[in-house]
């Protein structure tokens, strides 16, 4: 029931989709090769036009680095203490180590989020690609981390669920596949979930407008639609921002579960990392 | 189109590693090596200041101690310089009462003195003008030597009288 409407989702010709620049300029080059490398992997260029302003943007503010800050510096030593307290809100002084690519991750979902509502834009993670290899590439690191951090027999004991006694070496055989598959669909829920919010959203906002045009056609206005969309731009600018925190914050969750825990019990990290009295984002600041 | 595309998926993978090996190295690095260098700078200043507060307050004790000292000494020196005055107005006092008494002592002998002559003068004009009257009125009666004679003693009475 799901896989046709991601298929639908995944760029079908008659899907509904917002103009873009990339497909103004495929369509200038029907039944080329250049045409239909640009209308296929369109998303794969607005991701790097993502990386590119990003790059930019963080060399310009690093550059020339002054104690007291300029105007761009200042923004970036904001976001950049921003995502420093969060992951360390909820890894601890430990989570230092992983500012750098947790709040890479944030970033490049937040700003390919907010790159659907600009005019002939598009958001990259409105295609499962891109939000897949986000994924996959937070599994791995968790996964590396906890072989790195763990040991491997650690981690083995880690994906056996820890038996110190019978009754949990007799639960292993049940509780591997079990912390196996769970390990296996932290990707697949974590690529999905962005996936569809962004997608949903991007969709929302086209039928909105398309709904504009004609309304405004029935009202013989020729140059422009009712901007019925409008409130779901402000509805967007909201849900980029939710899903690239929720998705930073999942991905923070599941690197912090595979570090090793001295007090907490297996199964009640997270319970644990939530608990009062744990640090919360802001108290390093 | 497929819904995973694994060219793509490779190429979103290696564009996300990219952006993460700029983004750390230009941006994320440099930018919390700073806010630590900002917080250590912060905290060292503050320690200075709480460092120059102690040394101000240990400073304003200790003027405020030269202070009371000074006002002590000062009042003192107030104290034992009204007590000098006092003194030197007792002094005075004294003085001018001892040269008043002597002025007074000295008018009064001058007086005494004046008084004496001023009698004497009174006599001796008394005496003449008696002598003239009397001349006048019993000149033809009594020679000179009688006439001195009378007054003398006439005059020798009014003296014991007078005494």
């Amino acid at each position: 029931m799901i896989l046709p409407l991601l298929e639908a989702a995944a760029g079908e010709e008659n899907s509904l989709e917002l103009p873009n620049f990339v497909h103004w300029i495929a369509k200038t080059m029907p039944g080329t090769k250049t045409g239909e490398f640009l209308h296929s992997w369109v998303d794969v260029i607005f991701s790097w036009i993502v990386i590119l302003i990003l790059a930019l943007v963080f060399s310009a503010a690093s550059r020339n680095r002054k104690m007291i800050p300029g105007q761009l510096q200042n923004i970036a030593e904001i976001a950049v203490q921003w995502l420093y307290d969060l992951v360390t809100g909820v890894m601890g002084p430990r989570g230092k180590a992983f500012v750098p690519f947790l709040g890479s991750i944030f970033l490049y979902i937040f700003v390919s989020n907010i790159f659907g509502l600009i005019p002939l834009m598009k958001s990259p993670t409105s295609n499962l690609n891109t939000t897949l290899a986000l994924a996959l590439v937070v599994f791995v690191v968790a996964q590396a981390v906890g072989m790195i951090k763990l040991g491997p027999l650690g981690y083995l004991d880690h994906m056996a669920g820890q038996p110190r006694d019978p009754i949990g070496w007799i639960m292993v055989p049940l509780l591997m596949p079990i912390h196996v598959i769970g390990e296996l669909a932290k990707p697949v829920s974590l690529s999905c979930r962005l996936f569809g919010n962004i997608f949903g959203e991007d969709m929302v906002l086209a039928a909105f407008i398309g709904l504009g045009i004609t309304v405004a056609g029935a009202l013989h206005f020729k140059f422009f639609g009712v901007p019925l969309h409008l409130p779901f731009i402000f509805l967007a600018m909201l849900t980029s921002l939710i899903q690239a925190l929720v998705f930073t914050l999942l991905s923070t969750i599941y690197i912090f579960l595979m570090l090793p825990h001295e007090h907490a019990h297996h199964g009640h990290e997270v319970e644990d990392a939530l608990a009062p009295g744990y640090p919360v984002p802001g108290e390093h600041a | 189109m497929d819904l995973i595309n694994v060219p793509q998926l490779l190429t979103q993978i290696i564009g996300f590693l990219i952006a993460f090996w700029i983004l750390s190295s230009v941006g994320f690095k440099p930018l919390l090596k700073m806010l630590d260098e900002r917080k250590q700078k912060i905290a060292a200043d503050f320690a200075a200041a709480e460092r120059a507060r102690a040394d101000m307050e240990r400073l304003k004790g200790e003027f405020e101690a030269k202070i009371k000292e000074i006002e002590g000494t000062a009042r003192a020196r107030v104290a034992e310089a009204v007590k000098e005055g006092e003194k030197i107005q007792a002094q005075i006092v004294e003085e001018g009462r001892a040269k008043a008494k002597e002025s007074l002592d000295k008018a009064l002998t001058d007086i005494e003195r004046e008084k004496d002559k001023a009698l004497a003068e009174m006599r001796s004009t008394m005496v003449n003008s008696v002598l003239f009257a009397t001349e006048r009125v019993i000149s033809q009666n009594l020679d000179d030597a009688g006439h001195r004679k009378l007054i003398e003693q006439f005059l020798a009475e009014i003296e014991g009288v007078k005494k």
